[in-house]
């Protein structure tokens, strides 16, 4: 089972924000790297109101780790 | 095979982190600056889920162990610390100037979804009809997003606006906050949502600056 699959619906956006941001943005050297994921969007449909924080990334840390 | 993770800027300490396949965290002295490494086995890259969440939680525990940090995209491999001080030499504006412009920054992530965008287009009882009404739909939401983004921007550094997306977002875009800033930060968007109950706001980080690194341009 993947890390997305076991974990609750605030650490997935995190997990999803996180995955955007390596992914995509952050300073490129050698300007050839072409990676993508499928597109992040989807996942907020239905959602209210969410505030991510660092607290998530270390329960993610643990899944992740674990 | 060297894996750069990040530069930063007076690195106190490494954090309690292993890097991409486990491989412990170095660090190496590039153009002023430091880079955080790991070495890994020559092998082609793995964009695996395991790897892309090593790399990002690398740089996010990276965030508390420097005045500045500089994320660094996924992917970006070396033979050795000479390539990546080359490499590094390229960049205009150089590792230390960017460092030195997101120092005491973090970035805040801000996703506006209107569930209404994905329903059927308004009904007209012509295309001209048709027409206009969407047009004004169309602005009633521009002005939706700017009600939040304005006061968001003027309370950030910079932002970095993205396209609108699939499954009804209407508004993406990152803020350049510092530090002691975000708490009043994300009561502004806590505000917005509460007054726009139709809408889905999500609000996240805070996290390494990672869309303001800037772009790399080639030294002429």
């Amino acid at each position: 089972m993947s890390v997305a699959e076991r974990t609750p619906l605030q650490e997935q956006v995190t997990l999803l924000e996180l995955v955007d941001r390596v992914l995509n943005k952050g300073v490129v050297l050698s300007g050839d790297i072409t990676l993508s994921v499928a597109d992040v969007d989807l996942v907020y449909v239905g959602l209210r109101v969410l505030l991510s924080s660092v607290g998530t990334l270390d329960r993610l840390r643990n899944e992740v780790t674990a | 095979m060297i894996h750069l993770y990040a530069f930063a800027k007076n690195l106190r300490s490494l954090p309690v982190e292993r890097g991409v396949e486990g491989s412990p965290l170095e660090v190496c002295e590039v153009e002023g600056a430091t880079a955080v490494v790991s070495r890994l086995q020559a092998t082609p890259l793995q964009t695996t889920h395991e790897a892309l969440i090593r790399h990002g939680l690398v740089v996010e525990a990276l965030l508390d162990h420097a005045d500045s940090l500089l994320p660094v995209r996924f992917g970006e491999r070396f033979d050795d610390e000479d390539g990546i001080a080359a490499a590094a030499r390229r960049l205009r504006p150089d590792v230390r100037s960017r460092l030195d412009s997101l120092e005491g920054c973090v970035e805040v992530g801000v996703r506006v979804v209107d569930p209404r965008r994905e329903e059927p287009a308004v009904r007209a009882p012509d295309g001209t009809g048709y027409m206009h009404a969407e047009l004004e739909l169309s602005r009633a939401r521009d002005r939706m997003v700017r009600a939040l983004h304005a006061p968001l921007d003027e309370n950030a550094s910079a932002s970095a606006v993205g396209a609108p997306g699939a499954g009804g977002v209407v508004h993406t875009a990152s803020y350049l906050v510092r530090r002691e800033a975000v708490p009043a930060f994300t009561r502004l968007v806590d505000g917005y949502a509460a007054t726009h109950p139709q809408l889905t706001v999500v609000c996240t980080g805070p996290w390494a600056p990672y869309s303001f690194a800037g772009e790399a341009e080639a030294a002429a």
